[in-house]
Protein backbone atom coordinates (compact mmCIF):
# COMPACT_ATOMS: atom_id res chain seq x y z
CA UNK A 1 0.00 0.00 0.00
CA UNK A 2 1.11 3.50 -0.85
CA UNK A 3 1.87 5.57 2.44
CA UNK A 4 -0.30 8.38 0.72
CA UNK A 5 -2.67 5.82 0.75
CA UNK A 6 -2.29 4.12 4.31
CA UNK A 7 -2.67 7.79 5.74
CA UNK A 8 -5.90 8.72 3.85
CA UNK A 9 -7.03 5.36 5.12
CA UNK A 10 -6.51 6.45 8.82
CA UNK A 11 -8.15 9.67 8.67
CA UNK A 12 -11.26 8.42 7.18
CA UNK A 13 -11.58 5.52 9.29
CA UNK A 14 -10.63 7.75 11.90
CA UNK A 15 -13.71 10.32 11.02
CA UNK A 16 -16.33 6.94 10.84
CA UNK A 17 -16.30 7.03 14.66
CA UNK A 18 -19.10 8.17 16.29
CA UNK A 19 -18.23 10.39 19.17
CA UNK A 20 -21.01 11.06 21.60
CA UNK A 21 -22.09 14.97 21.90
CA UNK A 22 -20.78 15.96 25.77
CA UNK A 23 -20.86 19.53 24.95
CA UNK A 24 -23.93 20.32 26.89
CA UNK A 25 -22.88 18.72 29.99
CA UNK A 26 -19.19 19.91 29.83
CA UNK A 27 -21.42 23.69 29.69
CA UNK A 28 -23.97 22.93 32.28
CA UNK A 29 -20.47 21.97 34.81
CA UNK A 30 -18.37 24.63 33.45
CA UNK A 31 -21.20 27.21 34.36
CA UNK A 32 -20.57 25.86 37.81
CA UNK A 33 -17.21 26.15 38.35
CA UNK A 34 -16.03 29.17 40.49
CA UNK A 35 -14.98 32.24 39.08
CA UNK A 36 -10.98 32.67 39.02
CA UNK A 37 -9.63 36.03 41.10
CA UNK A 38 -7.06 37.30 39.97
CA UNK A 39 -4.13 36.08 42.57
CA UNK A 40 -0.89 38.15 42.41
CA UNK A 41 1.71 35.37 43.67
CA UNK A 42 4.49 36.84 45.10
CA UNK A 43 7.49 34.61 45.73
CA UNK A 44 7.87 33.28 49.21
CA UNK A 45 10.26 35.16 51.35
CA UNK A 46 13.68 33.51 52.49
CA UNK A 47 14.87 33.86 55.77
CA UNK A 48 18.42 32.61 56.52
CA UNK A 49 18.08 32.48 60.08
CA UNK A 50 21.16 33.22 61.98
CA UNK A 51 22.49 30.72 64.62
CA UNK A 52 21.00 33.76 67.20
CA UNK A 53 17.68 33.29 66.30
CA UNK A 54 17.51 29.53 66.11
CA UNK A 55 16.13 29.63 69.26
CA UNK A 56 13.00 31.87 69.06
CA UNK A 57 10.35 29.73 68.19
CA UNK A 58 11.84 27.53 71.19
CA UNK A 59 11.29 30.66 73.21
CA UNK A 60 7.61 30.40 71.68
CA UNK A 61 6.68 27.08 73.01
CA UNK A 62 7.97 28.51 76.53
CA UNK A 63 6.07 31.48 76.70
CA UNK A 64 3.20 28.93 75.86
CA UNK A 65 3.70 26.55 78.39
CA UNK A 66 3.59 29.83 80.75
CA UNK A 67 0.72 30.44 79.78
CA UNK A 68 -0.75 27.53 80.51
CA UNK A 69 0.91 26.87 83.46
CA UNK A 70 -0.54 29.77 84.59
CA UNK A 71 -4.22 28.47 83.76
CA UNK A 72 -6.79 31.79 84.85
CA UNK A 73 -9.50 29.74 84.64
CA UNK A 74 -11.22 31.66 87.62
CA UNK A 75 -11.11 35.19 86.73
CA UNK A 76 -10.31 37.60 89.75
CA UNK A 77 -8.48 40.39 91.00
CA UNK A 78 -4.82 39.16 92.32
CA UNK A 79 -3.24 39.25 94.94
CA UNK A 80 0.27 40.95 93.67
CA UNK A 81 2.43 37.41 93.97
CA UNK A 82 -0.46 36.31 91.26
CA UNK A 83 0.19 38.61 88.87
CA UNK A 84 3.97 38.20 89.35
CA UNK A 85 3.34 34.43 89.07
CA UNK A 86 1.34 34.96 85.76
CA UNK A 87 4.18 36.84 84.33
CA UNK A 88 6.62 34.23 85.33
CA UNK A 89 4.76 31.69 84.30
CA UNK A 90 4.06 32.78 80.76
CA UNK A 91 7.50 34.11 80.33
CA UNK A 92 8.47 30.35 81.24
CA UNK A 93 6.27 29.34 79.03
CA UNK A 94 7.38 30.37 75.83
CA UNK A 95 11.02 29.11 76.44
CA UNK A 96 9.98 25.91 76.66
CA UNK A 97 8.63 26.20 72.92
CA UNK A 98 10.11 24.79 69.89
CA UNK A 99 13.49 24.37 69.69
CA UNK A 100 14.43 24.41 66.00
CA UNK A 101 17.03 25.13 64.03
CA UNK A 102 17.88 27.25 60.92
CA UNK A 103 18.81 24.16 58.89
CA UNK A 104 15.38 23.27 59.86
CA UNK A 105 13.85 25.82 58.85
CA UNK A 106 15.23 25.75 55.48
CA UNK A 107 14.00 22.55 54.87
CA UNK A 108 11.04 23.88 52.36
CA UNK A 109 13.40 23.95 49.65
CA UNK A 110 13.90 19.64 49.83
CA UNK A 111 10.59 18.61 50.53
CA UNK A 112 10.71 15.13 49.95
CA UNK A 113 8.38 13.12 48.85
CA UNK A 114 7.96 9.48 49.10
CA UNK A 115 5.85 8.46 45.69
CA UNK A 116 5.63 4.67 46.74
CA UNK A 117 2.08 4.84 46.66
CA UNK A 118 2.22 6.38 42.77
CA UNK A 119 3.18 5.52 39.40
CA UNK A 120 5.76 8.06 39.00
CA UNK A 121 4.23 9.75 36.04
CA UNK A 122 1.32 10.57 38.08
CA UNK A 123 0.62 14.00 38.36
CA UNK A 124 0.22 15.11 41.58
CA UNK A 125 -1.25 18.60 42.44
CA UNK A 126 -0.71 19.50 46.21
CA UNK A 127 1.04 22.76 46.00
CA UNK A 128 -1.20 24.23 48.85
CA UNK A 129 0.04 21.70 51.52
CA UNK A 130 3.43 21.12 50.31
CA UNK A 131 3.89 24.44 50.93
CA UNK A 132 2.79 24.74 54.05
CA UNK A 133 4.40 21.80 55.47
CA UNK A 134 7.53 23.51 56.57
CA UNK A 135 6.05 26.28 57.93
CA UNK A 136 3.99 23.58 60.21
CA UNK A 137 7.08 21.87 60.69
CA UNK A 138 8.39 24.21 62.88
CA UNK A 139 5.36 23.95 65.29
CA UNK A 140 5.64 20.45 65.71
CA UNK A 141 7.99 20.24 68.78
CA UNK A 142 5.90 23.03 69.97
CA UNK A 143 2.82 20.88 69.76
CA UNK A 144 4.58 17.83 71.17
CA UNK A 145 5.32 19.62 74.48
CA UNK A 146 2.16 21.41 74.67
CA UNK A 147 -0.18 18.65 73.93
CA UNK A 148 2.20 15.47 75.99
CA UNK A 149 3.43 17.87 79.55
CA UNK A 150 1.49 17.89 82.44
CA UNK A 151 -0.97 20.80 82.79
CA UNK A 152 1.26 22.50 85.10
CA UNK A 153 4.37 21.70 84.50
CA UNK A 154 5.06 20.98 87.22
CA UNK A 155 6.22 24.22 88.25
CA UNK A 156 8.11 25.81 90.72
CA UNK A 157 8.66 29.22 91.63
CA UNK A 158 11.22 30.06 94.60
CA UNK A 159 13.65 32.62 95.75
CA UNK A 160 16.05 32.80 93.33
CA UNK A 161 19.46 32.40 94.95
CA UNK A 162 21.43 34.26 92.09
CA UNK A 163 22.58 38.33 92.47
CA UNK A 164 20.40 40.51 90.75
CA UNK A 165 17.54 38.77 90.27
CA UNK A 166 14.52 38.27 93.23
CA UNK A 167 12.59 35.47 91.80
CA UNK A 168 13.31 31.28 90.36
CA UNK A 169 10.86 29.88 88.51
CA UNK A 170 11.56 26.33 87.08
CA UNK A 171 9.15 23.76 84.91
CA UNK A 172 9.45 20.64 83.14
CA UNK A 173 8.11 19.77 79.72
CA UNK A 174 7.66 16.25 78.67
CA UNK A 175 7.59 15.69 74.11
CA UNK A 176 6.86 12.36 72.58
CA UNK A 177 9.27 10.07 73.48
CA UNK A 178 8.99 11.19 77.08
CA UNK A 179 12.11 13.10 76.93
CA UNK A 180 11.85 15.87 79.82
CA UNK A 181 13.21 19.81 79.19
CA UNK A 182 13.82 21.65 82.18
CA UNK A 183 13.30 25.10 82.05
CA UNK A 184 14.85 27.64 84.59
CA UNK A 185 13.70 31.68 84.50
CA UNK A 186 15.27 34.30 87.10
CA UNK A 187 13.03 37.63 87.20
CA UNK A 188 12.55 40.86 88.78
CA UNK A 189 9.14 42.30 88.85
CA UNK A 190 7.77 45.65 89.12
CA UNK A 191 4.05 47.00 90.38
CA UNK A 192 2.58 50.30 89.39
CA UNK A 193 -0.36 50.25 91.59
CA UNK A 194 -1.56 53.97 89.88
CA UNK A 195 -1.08 52.86 86.08
CA UNK A 196 -2.58 49.59 87.07
CA UNK A 197 0.38 47.70 85.51
CA UNK A 198 2.99 44.91 86.24
CA UNK A 199 6.28 44.56 84.33
CA UNK A 200 8.83 41.69 84.57
CA UNK A 201 11.93 41.03 83.07
CA UNK A 202 14.48 38.45 83.39
CA UNK A 203 16.60 35.73 81.80
CA UNK A 204 15.34 32.11 81.09
CA UNK A 205 17.55 28.62 81.01
CA UNK A 206 17.51 25.90 78.46
CA UNK A 207 20.51 23.84 78.84
CA UNK A 208 23.28 25.97 78.06
CA UNK A 209 21.40 28.78 76.38
CA UNK A 210 20.09 31.54 77.95
CA UNK A 211 17.55 34.31 76.85
CA UNK A 212 16.19 37.52 77.81
CA UNK A 213 12.69 38.10 78.01
CA UNK A 214 9.87 40.57 79.33
CA UNK A 215 6.27 40.62 80.28
CA UNK A 216 3.51 43.27 81.09
CA UNK A 217 -0.37 43.34 81.75
CA UNK A 218 -2.88 44.46 84.07
CA UNK A 219 -2.40 43.75 87.73
CA UNK A 220 -5.80 43.76 88.19
CA UNK A 221 -6.25 41.16 84.89
CA UNK A 222 -3.70 38.52 84.73
CA UNK A 223 -5.81 36.93 82.12
CA UNK A 224 -4.02 39.68 79.15
CA UNK A 225 -0.74 39.65 79.25
CA UNK A 226 1.89 40.35 76.92
CA UNK A 227 5.59 39.04 76.20
CA UNK A 228 8.28 39.89 74.45
CA UNK A 229 11.35 37.61 73.98
CA UNK A 230 14.14 39.18 71.82
CA UNK A 231 17.08 38.28 70.14
CA UNK A 232 18.43 41.76 69.28
CA UNK A 233 16.25 45.12 67.58
CA UNK A 234 15.38 43.37 64.70
CA UNK A 235 14.97 39.56 65.60
CA UNK A 236 12.20 39.18 68.08
CA UNK A 237 8.82 37.53 69.10
CA UNK A 238 5.54 38.81 70.73
CA UNK A 239 3.35 37.07 72.39
CA UNK A 240 -0.08 37.99 73.20
CA UNK A 241 -2.36 35.86 75.72
CA UNK A 242 -5.81 35.70 76.71
CA UNK A 243 -8.19 33.55 78.46
CA UNK A 244 -12.05 33.39 77.18
CA UNK A 245 -14.76 31.08 77.59
CA UNK A 246 -12.71 28.34 78.83
CA UNK A 247 -9.65 28.56 76.01
CA UNK A 248 -6.37 29.79 76.53
CA UNK A 249 -5.78 32.32 73.32
CA UNK A 250 -2.14 33.05 72.02
CA UNK A 251 -1.20 35.12 69.34
CA UNK A 252 2.36 34.64 68.10
CA UNK A 253 4.36 36.87 66.08
CA UNK A 254 7.64 35.95 64.53
CA UNK A 255 10.06 39.34 63.07
CA UNK A 256 13.33 38.41 61.65
CA UNK A 257 15.32 41.40 60.50
CA UNK A 258 12.39 43.74 61.37
CA UNK A 259 10.04 41.74 59.02
CA UNK A 260 7.08 39.90 60.23
CA UNK A 261 7.94 36.25 58.65
CA UNK A 262 4.74 34.53 60.76
CA UNK A 263 1.61 35.27 62.91
CA UNK A 264 -0.46 32.14 64.20
CA UNK A 265 -3.21 32.03 66.57
CA UNK A 266 -3.42 29.07 69.07
CA UNK A 267 -6.03 27.94 71.13
CA UNK A 268 -5.53 25.11 73.77
CA UNK A 269 -8.79 23.29 74.92
CA UNK A 270 -9.81 20.41 76.58
CA UNK A 271 -12.54 18.30 74.26
CA UNK A 272 -14.09 15.44 75.49
CA UNK A 273 -11.25 14.94 78.10
CA UNK A 274 -8.57 15.20 75.60
CA UNK A 275 -6.04 18.07 75.00
CA UNK A 276 -6.42 19.61 71.42
CA UNK A 277 -4.47 22.52 70.01
CA UNK A 278 -5.41 24.71 67.04
CA UNK A 279 -3.36 26.60 64.78
CA UNK A 280 -4.43 28.98 62.37
CA UNK A 281 -1.63 30.43 60.41
CA UNK A 282 -2.87 34.93 60.27
CA UNK A 283 -0.05 36.54 58.79
CA UNK A 284 2.56 35.23 55.75
CA UNK A 285 2.37 33.02 53.50
CA UNK A 286 0.39 29.89 55.36
CA UNK A 287 -3.14 29.94 55.72
CA UNK A 288 -4.30 27.12 56.54
CA UNK A 289 -5.77 25.62 59.93
CA UNK A 290 -4.79 22.41 62.01
CA UNK A 291 -5.98 20.69 64.74
CA UNK A 292 -3.37 18.80 66.61
CA UNK A 293 -3.99 16.10 69.47
CA UNK A 294 -1.77 12.95 71.13
CA UNK A 295 -2.36 9.62 69.76
CA UNK A 296 -1.54 6.25 71.30
CA UNK A 297 -0.92 3.40 68.28
CA UNK A 298 0.01 0.38 69.87
CA UNK A 299 1.53 1.70 72.91
CA UNK A 300 3.66 4.65 71.25
CA UNK A 301 2.87 8.30 71.02
CA UNK A 302 1.82 10.01 68.17
CA UNK A 303 0.41 13.64 67.33
CA UNK A 304 -2.79 13.44 64.94
CA UNK A 305 -3.77 16.61 63.16
CA UNK A 306 -6.61 17.33 60.78
CA UNK A 307 -5.98 20.32 58.09
CA UNK A 308 -7.93 23.07 55.79
CA UNK A 309 -6.62 25.05 53.38
CA UNK A 310 -8.70 27.55 51.65
CA UNK A 311 -5.98 29.25 49.21
CA UNK A 312 -6.39 28.96 45.60
CA UNK A 313 -8.17 25.90 45.95
CA UNK A 314 -9.51 24.39 49.20
CA UNK A 315 -7.94 21.38 50.29
CA UNK A 316 -8.29 19.24 53.59
CA UNK A 317 -6.78 15.92 55.15
CA UNK A 318 -4.65 14.76 57.94
CA UNK A 319 -1.57 14.36 58.98
CA UNK A 320 -0.17 11.11 61.38
CA UNK A 321 2.67 12.69 62.77
CA UNK A 322 5.70 10.23 64.63
CA UNK A 323 9.15 10.60 65.76
CA UNK A 324 11.68 7.68 65.20
CA UNK A 325 14.85 7.92 66.77
CA UNK A 326 17.97 5.87 64.82
CA UNK A 327 21.23 6.81 67.26
CA UNK A 328 21.26 10.13 67.16
CA UNK A 329 19.13 10.87 64.35
CA UNK A 330 15.68 11.89 65.16
CA UNK A 331 13.03 12.65 62.36
CA UNK A 332 9.39 13.16 61.83
CA UNK A 333 7.69 10.74 60.34
CA UNK A 334 4.42 12.89 58.41
CA UNK A 335 1.84 10.95 56.56
CA UNK A 336 -0.08 13.33 54.56
CA UNK A 337 -3.27 11.80 54.01
CA UNK A 338 -5.07 14.67 51.14
CA UNK A 339 -8.82 14.19 51.35
CA UNK A 340 -9.88 12.25 48.31
CA UNK A 341 -6.18 11.27 47.37
CA UNK A 342 -3.83 8.59 47.98
CA UNK A 343 -1.61 8.91 51.29
CA UNK A 344 2.12 10.06 50.87
CA UNK A 345 4.97 10.10 53.72
CA UNK A 346 7.44 13.03 54.41
CA UNK A 347 10.32 12.91 56.39
CA UNK A 348 11.32 15.93 58.16
CA UNK A 349 14.87 16.24 60.84
CA UNK A 350 13.58 17.21 64.39
CA UNK A 351 15.11 19.72 66.02
CA UNK A 352 15.65 18.09 69.53
CA UNK A 353 18.34 17.45 71.10
CA UNK A 354 18.38 14.05 73.08
CA UNK A 355 18.26 16.15 76.11
CA UNK A 356 14.74 17.19 74.76
CA UNK A 357 15.53 20.83 74.55
CA UNK A 358 18.67 22.07 72.72
CA UNK A 359 18.55 22.50 69.22
CA UNK A 360 19.54 19.64 67.10
CA UNK A 361 22.77 20.97 65.17
CA UNK A 362 24.06 20.18 61.62
CA UNK A 363 20.85 19.14 60.57
CA UNK A 364 20.15 17.36 57.28
CA UNK A 365 17.48 15.78 55.08
CA UNK A 366 16.66 12.58 55.10
CA UNK A 367 14.44 11.64 51.82
CA UNK A 368 12.36 8.62 51.52
CA UNK B 1 -7.57 35.02 14.28
CA UNK B 2 -8.40 31.95 13.18
CA UNK B 3 -12.61 30.68 14.67
CA UNK B 4 -10.68 28.11 17.50
CA UNK B 5 -9.06 31.13 18.91
CA UNK B 6 -11.85 33.74 18.95
CA UNK B 7 -13.95 30.75 20.68
CA UNK B 8 -11.17 30.62 23.49
CA UNK B 9 -11.22 34.14 24.15
CA UNK B 10 -14.74 34.01 24.59
CA UNK B 11 -14.59 30.88 26.84
CA UNK B 12 -11.99 33.02 28.65
CA UNK B 13 -15.00 35.20 29.35
CA UNK B 14 -16.90 32.53 30.48
CA UNK B 15 -18.88 32.92 27.57
CA UNK B 16 -19.88 29.24 26.33
CA UNK B 17 -22.05 30.23 23.29
CA UNK B 18 -20.13 28.61 20.73
CA UNK B 19 -18.26 26.01 23.03
CA UNK B 20 -20.66 23.41 21.28
CA UNK B 21 -18.51 24.67 18.03
CA UNK B 22 -15.17 24.32 19.81
CA UNK B 23 -16.25 21.07 20.79
CA UNK B 24 -17.01 19.92 17.35
CA UNK B 25 -13.33 21.35 16.10
CA UNK B 26 -11.35 19.24 19.00
CA UNK B 27 -13.13 16.15 20.01
CA UNK B 28 -11.69 14.09 17.74
CA UNK B 29 -8.16 15.28 18.85
CA UNK B 30 -9.13 14.77 22.29
CA UNK B 31 -10.97 11.14 21.17
CA UNK B 32 -7.75 9.87 19.84
CA UNK B 33 -4.99 11.58 22.09
CA UNK B 34 -7.25 9.54 25.05
CA UNK B 35 -7.74 6.03 22.95
CA UNK B 36 -3.98 6.13 21.49
CA UNK B 37 -3.53 4.75 25.15
CA UNK B 38 -6.36 3.42 27.16
CA UNK B 39 -8.03 1.78 23.98
CA UNK B 40 -11.55 1.44 25.47
CA UNK B 41 -13.64 3.47 23.38
CA UNK B 42 -16.49 3.89 26.42
CA UNK B 43 -13.96 5.04 28.96
CA UNK B 44 -12.39 7.17 26.62
CA UNK B 45 -15.18 9.10 26.15
CA UNK B 46 -15.75 9.76 29.88
CA UNK B 47 -12.26 11.43 30.06
CA UNK B 48 -12.86 13.20 27.61
CA UNK B 49 -15.34 15.14 29.54
CA UNK B 50 -12.64 15.41 32.20
CA UNK B 51 -10.12 16.92 29.83
CA UNK B 52 -12.77 19.79 28.78
CA UNK B 53 -13.63 20.52 32.16
CA UNK B 54 -9.75 20.44 32.81
CA UNK B 55 -9.29 22.79 29.84
CA UNK B 56 -12.40 25.07 30.72
CA UNK B 57 -10.76 25.68 34.47
CA UNK B 58 -6.99 26.61 33.52
CA UNK B 59 -7.95 28.31 30.59
CA UNK B 60 -6.47 31.27 31.69
CA UNK B 61 -3.05 29.30 31.66
CA UNK B 62 -3.64 29.07 28.05
CA UNK B 63 -1.16 31.13 26.25
CA UNK B 64 -2.79 33.21 23.12
CA UNK B 65 -1.51 31.63 19.56
CA UNK B 66 -1.07 28.66 21.03
CA UNK B 67 -2.06 25.45 18.98
CA UNK B 68 -5.09 24.37 20.72
CA UNK B 69 -5.26 21.01 19.04
CA UNK B 70 -2.15 19.67 20.75
CA UNK B 71 -2.54 21.95 24.32
CA UNK B 72 -5.75 19.47 24.32
CA UNK B 73 -3.86 16.33 22.80
CA UNK B 74 -1.43 16.80 25.83
CA UNK B 75 -4.02 17.09 28.41
CA UNK B 76 -6.10 13.99 27.01
CA UNK B 77 -2.68 12.33 27.04
CA UNK B 78 -2.02 13.11 30.27
CA UNK B 79 -5.32 12.62 31.93
CA UNK B 80 -5.40 8.84 29.88
CA UNK B 81 -2.16 7.85 31.20
CA UNK B 82 -3.32 8.59 35.05
CA UNK B 83 -6.34 6.80 34.46
CA UNK B 84 -4.02 3.65 32.75
CA UNK B 85 -2.10 3.89 36.14
CA UNK B 86 -4.69 3.93 38.31
CA UNK B 87 -6.19 0.63 36.86
CA UNK B 88 -3.06 -0.90 36.47
CA UNK B 89 -2.91 -0.59 40.01
CA UNK B 90 -6.39 -2.27 40.27
CA UNK B 91 -4.34 -5.54 38.33
CA UNK B 92 -5.21 -8.31 40.92
CA UNK B 93 -8.99 -7.89 40.87
CA UNK B 94 -8.78 -6.82 37.33
CA UNK B 95 -7.35 -10.68 36.55
CA UNK B 96 -9.69 -11.97 38.89
CA UNK B 97 -12.58 -10.75 36.66
CA UNK B 98 -10.74 -11.77 33.37
CA UNK B 99 -10.57 -15.12 34.61
CA UNK B 100 -14.24 -15.51 34.63
CA UNK B 101 -16.11 -16.35 31.60
CA UNK B 102 -17.72 -13.68 29.98
CA UNK B 103 -21.29 -14.19 27.95
CA UNK B 104 -21.14 -10.64 26.26
CA UNK B 105 -17.74 -9.46 24.79
CA UNK B 106 -17.92 -6.33 22.87
CA UNK B 107 -16.31 -6.56 20.30
CA UNK B 108 -13.78 -3.75 18.64
CA UNK B 109 -16.18 -3.13 15.11
CA UNK B 110 -14.14 0.23 14.53
CA UNK B 111 -11.82 -0.54 11.65
CA UNK B 112 -9.35 2.82 12.72
CA UNK B 113 -8.67 0.60 16.25
CA UNK B 114 -8.10 -2.17 14.25
CA UNK B 115 -5.28 -0.70 12.59
CA UNK B 116 -4.15 1.37 15.45
CA UNK B 117 -3.77 -2.34 17.56
CA UNK B 118 -1.31 -3.34 14.99
CA UNK B 119 1.28 -1.15 16.57
CA UNK B 120 2.90 -0.97 19.93
CA UNK B 121 1.79 1.12 22.30
CA UNK B 122 4.13 4.53 21.38
CA UNK B 123 3.78 4.13 17.56
CA UNK B 124 0.31 4.33 17.99
CA UNK B 125 0.15 7.15 20.29
CA UNK B 126 2.95 9.18 17.70
CA UNK B 127 0.53 7.89 14.26
CA UNK B 128 -2.55 8.83 16.18
CA UNK B 129 -1.14 12.36 16.62
CA UNK B 130 0.48 12.91 13.65
CA UNK B 131 -2.22 11.52 11.40
CA UNK B 132 -5.12 11.50 13.05
CA UNK B 133 -4.72 14.60 15.61
CA UNK B 134 -2.43 17.25 13.13
CA UNK B 135 0.16 17.36 14.87
CA UNK B 136 3.42 18.26 13.91
CA UNK B 137 6.23 16.04 14.68
CA UNK B 138 8.20 19.12 16.96
CA UNK B 139 4.88 19.25 18.81
CA UNK B 140 4.82 15.37 19.38
CA UNK B 141 7.93 15.71 20.78
CA UNK B 142 7.25 18.28 23.30
CA UNK B 143 3.95 15.89 24.21
CA UNK B 144 5.70 12.72 24.35
CA UNK B 145 9.00 13.45 25.77
CA UNK B 146 10.87 12.09 23.09
CA UNK B 147 14.00 14.05 20.61
CA UNK B 148 12.35 14.40 17.57
CA UNK B 149 14.79 12.19 15.77
CA UNK B 150 13.44 9.37 17.81
CA UNK B 151 9.79 10.40 17.31
CA UNK B 152 10.57 10.76 13.03
CA UNK B 153 12.16 7.03 13.76
CA UNK B 154 9.39 5.47 15.70
CA UNK B 155 6.59 7.19 12.83
CA UNK B 156 9.10 5.87 9.95
CA UNK B 157 8.80 2.47 11.59
CA UNK B 158 5.14 2.27 12.31
CA UNK B 159 4.56 3.25 8.74
CA UNK B 160 6.16 0.83 7.23
CA UNK B 161 4.56 -1.49 9.28
CA UNK B 162 1.28 -0.35 8.39
CA UNK B 163 1.56 -0.41 4.93
CA UNK B 164 2.11 -4.23 4.60
CA UNK B 165 -0.35 -5.03 7.31
CA UNK B 166 -3.45 -2.76 6.69
CA UNK B 167 -4.30 -3.63 3.43
CA UNK B 168 -7.17 -5.41 4.16
CA UNK B 169 -8.81 -2.55 5.67
CA UNK B 170 -8.80 -1.08 2.28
Amino acid sequence: MKKKDLLKLIKTKSEEVNIKDFSQSIIDNAKLLPQREEVIVEPKKRFTLRASMIYSLTLVTAVIAFFVIYQPAVPAITQIEDVNQVVVLSAVSAVSLVTTSDDLLSQDDNISLSLGYFQPDITIDLAQVDDEINDVSRYLEMMEKLLNSDDDFGYQLETSNINGYAYHLSFTTKDLLEQETSYILHFNRQENVEENLFIMQGNIEIGDYIYAISAQGDLDNPQNVQLHLEKDASNYIDMTYSFTENMNQYRIQVTENNILLQAVNLELKYENGQKSVYMNFIEGQSTGSYAFRIAQVNQVNQMRASYYIAGSEVESGEFEISVNQDGEDVTYDITVKPQGQMPYVIERKRGMSESGGAPHRGNSMTSL
Amino acid sequence: MDKIHVIIEELKQRDYKSFDTFYNLTKNQVFYAIVSIIKDHAMAEDIMQDVYMKFLEKIDDFKPGSNPYAYLSTIGRNMAINHYNRRKKEFVSEEFINSIPSEEVEEVNEDIFKILDLLKPMERQIVTLHVINDLKFREIAVIVEKPLGTVLWIYNKAIKKLREKAVDFI
